[in-house]
């Protein structure tokens, strides 16, 4: 077996239950799309099931650098290179090293853009001449500037901040360069040679870094041993010293046992923030650059910024959760916290994100309004709907309560989140964050398809209206679910953990905040047509309950697991 | 919390993990104040066992008491008085041992500040060191001192000493000791080295299979076992089925064998039983060859006796 298939293997190993998942959704969607074509289904089925293979696709495109990285880093804080150690110490070539991930991201990436581009020109009616001389340097295009972004995560740096402000540079330069280079592709032929010169020449120089990387990271691997050993013996001759600065400085005194769990789950949880925030950094900055284009993408924008500022604050991915028995580190399991005290304190944690995570979309919404067209819009817009309305509805107040319901939403969904992190168990936490994603980028794709093929404002108004009518009934039955939901939630927290006595306190502290919510919600905006009782039900719907006592029971799971 | 009750009680606790069943009807008593050594292969069952004592699982079949109460049920009421080591090195690496000591001194509340200071100076630990930057064994003794530092009334050690250098191995030795010369104080220590239970323990329970083998008080073992070694061939051998004999061992014609002494009321009655002109040496048994006959009878259990491993027994 030589390193070629080794390596082929390994990163086969490592990632084939995601492959097989993106290759079973590949199936599912190539045979179900085409037959619920012919059989006259609803045609937004049809629709969902071809999107769910392209998403499939484009998550393959993107998580190429994942799959065939070879990096075993958890964090792009962390100086030293990202390859994988135990890699770095087997008996292979440098060059091998390098060429081999390279090789598989550009075949990876040829391969799923070929299909890409097949499905485009079967079913979207596009016709893309020459075939292969289009895939071929957009591919190479593409991959370049996968190997370039692997080349950063395997290069050890001396400073964490170097590769992150590398990344974030590299992230927004790389995909204008690759738009603009499929944009000549398929537009400017004339341009095609020379575009095609430059991809061949930038390919080459990504596998020139990534060699670099990859030999740098191997000799800073040894280095870092030796410097790493000669530390340690240094450090016992400066400890006395240092310990008396030290008693000074860090000592602490923590008036009881809640401010000491709030002060480790809030620092606990400090670099896995830092690093969603700066994962998601580049991202935002792409969208940004779409913003002034138009009104409609300005909207689009914000949508998607939202929803990646939500998500990011949400979707939490809690480090101990990852190939650990439990998410609670044993010293916690075997700690005299009470159970309810880690939970709360634990669900308290993560509502503290909150004013972080509202700061960045005020900022970003008001980015939006640098530019005049958008204010023009945003003028336009409200003005119409104070007028609609009948009432004296100004700007602030518009703004005020969009902020609250998106607080309000917001909320919901991160203590919902954070109720199944609670629980720990891996793979219903996999399962939730897969199903929520799906679901909310299924949603989010279909309306933004729908959105941006309308031209006419008032035929979207009309529909959107229709929708809420429709929508009435579902909002019912969420209603009946959510009681049936909270009612069997309250009664198991009743057979377990809490007393009749806190579990009424519990639901009328809720219902408190519902109907204070839901005041100040009507009182803002008060639109017409929308009774009192309908945004009563909206914020109660909006508003959790059951989390509060199956935090606890959650927990409780967690800490004292039953086997069979 | 009230110190008549044994310091553990585990009342015919079974479990299993899907298909691979890790304990099988343990019952167990360790009264307070025992210096108790729980031995066993890896895999054998150790760990769960002490993972059902700190309540990080929960009993299906049987049912597990610790200072008297149950950990799963009142774990805030029982963890006050019970001190851990993992085996795992599983202490949050982004603190300090200083930021360490304040976050567990807020946890317990007989946290004593003095004897803290002791084990920093002791173990040489410093407040400022981060705990990513420290050994293995330096982590090792930051998880002991935590341990140790609110005075426990229950020790529980899960192979603490697995994989540190014989200072740090030391140190832990150390601390068990100091632990159990405070009145009242029970500790249990976890292990697969052998020299280090037989140095430290009180009483010994070897666990194989997910079952307790046997539970014996380290004084009582040469009084109780004896180690017969002998010479006779594979066919003599395995026509033997006499009572009391246990882990039978060879290096090719030699062979030795662990022997219950109450089977035999002397040693005369024994060689005679044997053969006695194939009887080399009568000798007190040790922990280790106690240890290992104790498992290989458990391991042989659990195979179809064939020829074969009659002669893989010899």
């Amino acid at each position: 077996m030589n390193a070629t298939y080794a390596l082929t293997k390994y990163a086969w190993t490592r990632y084939r239950i995601f492959l097989l998942l993106l290759f079973s959704a590949l199936l599912v969607s190539a045979i179900f799309t085409p037959l619920l074509w012919i059989s006259r289904a609803p045609m937004w089925l049809a629709r969902m099931t071809a999107s769910v293979g392209y998403l499939a696709l484009l998550s393959g495109l993107f998580g190429s650098l994942a799959l065939f990285g070879f990096s075993r880093k958890s964090s792009l804080l962390d100086p030293t290179s990202g390859y994988d150690p135990w890699l770095l110490r087997q008996p292979i070539v440098n060059w091998k090293l390098a060429i081999i991930p390279a090789g598989l991201i550009t075949a990876w990436i040829s391969m799923l853009w070929a299909i890409v581009l097949l499905i485009v020109q079967m079913f979207g009616g596009q016709d893309i001449p020459p075939f292969a001389l289009v895939i071929v340097p957009q591919s190479l295009g593409m991959s370049a500037c996968a190997i370039a972004m692997c080349s950063l995560v395997w290069m050890p740096f001396r400073a964490a901040w170097l590769r992150i402000a590398l990344l974030i540079v590299a992230i927004p330069m790389l995909y204008f360069v690759g738009l603009g280079a499929m944009i000549v592709f398929a537009s400017i032929p004339e341009w095609m040679p020379w575009a095609a010169f430059g991809i061949v020449a930038c390919y080459i120089a990504s596998i020139a870094i990534a060699y670099s990387s990859v030999k740098l990271a191997r000799v800073a691997a040894f280095q870092q041993t030796d410097s790493q050993q000669t530390g340690s013996q240094q450090s016992k001759f400066t400890t006395a010293a240092a310990c008396d600065r030290a008693v000074a400085a860090t000592s602490r005194s923590f008036p009881g046992c809640v401010d000491a769990l709030d002060w480790y789950d809030s620092k606990r949880s400090r670099a896995t923030k830092l690093r969603q925030v700066l994962m998601i950094s580049p991202v935002i900055a792409i969208l940004i650059f779409l913003v002034p284009f138009s009104s409609v993408t300005a909207i689009i924008t914000l949508m998607f910024v939202t929803i990646i500022v939500g998500w990011t604050v949400s979707a939490r991915f809690e480090p101990t959760v990852w190939g650990a028995r439990s998410s609670l580190p044993s010293y916690l399991i075997a700690s005299p916290l009470p159970t309810r005290t880690i939970a709360w304190v634990r669900l308290r944690a993560y509502l503290r994100e909150y004013p972080a995570a509202i700061g960045v979309m005020t900022l970003l919404w008001m980015t939006c309004f640098i530019w005049p067209s958008n204010r023009v819009a945003a003028s336009q817009w409200w003005t119409q709907l104070a007028a609609d309305s009948a009432s004296s509805l100004t700007p602030l107040r518009i703004v005020v309560a969009i902020y609250l319901a998106i607080l309000v939403t917001m909320l919901g969904l991160t203590l919902r989140q954070g109720c199944v992190l609670l629980r720990g168990r891996q793979s219903l936490v996999l399962w939730t964050i897969g199903v929520v994603c799906m679901a909310s980028i299924v949603t989010l794709i279909s309306c933004l398809s729908w959105f941006m093929q309308q031209g006419d404002w008032e035929h979207v108004r009309r529909s959107l209206d229709d929708w809420l009518q429709w929508s009435y009934q579902l909002f019912y039955l969420a209603i009946v679910a959510k009681l049936l939901f909270d009612a069997s939630v309250v009664w198991l927290a009743s057979k377990n953990m809490f007393s009749w006595r806190e579990l009424a306190s519990g639901i009328t502290g809720w219902c408190v905040a519902v109907v204070l919510a839901a005041v100040a919600w009507y009182a803002l905006w008060p639109l017409g047509g929308v009774r009192f009782v309908t945004v009563l039900m909206a914020t109660s719907l909006a508003i959790p309950l059951s989390v509060w006592f199956a935090g606890p029971l959650a927990v409780r799971a967690n800490r004292h697991h039953q086997v069979t | 919390m009230s110190v008549s009750h044994p310091a553990i009680e585990i009342d015919h606790l079974s479990c299993a993990f899907r298909r691979s069943e890790a304990l099988h009807d343990v019952t167990l008593s360790i009264p307070t104040g025992c210096v108790f050594g729980l031995v066993g292969l890896n895999g054998a069952g150790k760990t769960t066992l002490i993972r059902h004592l700190i309540g990080g699982l929960r009993p299906r079949t049987g049912r597990v008491r610790v200072l008297g109460e149950d950990p799963t049920q009142t774990p805030e009421s029982v963890m006050q008085h019970v001190g851990y080591v993992a085996e795992e090195d599983v202490l949050p690496r982004w603190m300090r041992v200083g930021e360490l000591i304040d976050f567990m001194r807020a946890l317990y509340r007989n946290w004593d500040d003095q004897l803290c200071d002791k084990l920093l100076e002791q173990f040489s630990l410093d407040r400022s060191t981060k705990l990513a930057d420290m050994s293995k064994g330096g982590r090792a003794r930051a998880g002991l001192l935590v341990a140790l530092a609110h005075r426990p009334q229950l020790l529980i050690l899960d192979e603490p000493s697995y994989g540190l250098d014989p200072i740090a191995r030391q140190d832990i030795l150390e601390a068990v000791v100091r632990t159990a010369s405070d009145e009242g104080r029970t500790v249990l220590f976890s292990s697969h080295l052998l020299d280090e239970v037989s140095r430290v323990c009180d009483t010994v329970g070897v666990i194989g299979g997910g079952r307790l083998l046997e539970v014996i008080a380290t004084e009582q073992l040469p009084e109780r076992y004896c180690e017969v070694v002998g010479e006779l061939s594979i066919d003599d051998l395995a026509q033997r089925e006499l009572p009391g004999f246990f882990g039978w061992q060879n290096r090719g014609r030699e062979w030795s064998v662990a022997v219950d002494r109450r089977a035999y009321p002397d040693e005369a009655t024994l060689r005679r039983e044997i053969g006695g002109e194939l009887v080399h040496e009568v000798r007190p048994l040790s922990l280790e060859r106690w240890f290992s006959a104790r498992v290989n009878d458990r391991e042989l259990a659990t195979i179809p006796r064939t020829p074969a491993v009659e002669e893989l027994s010899a």
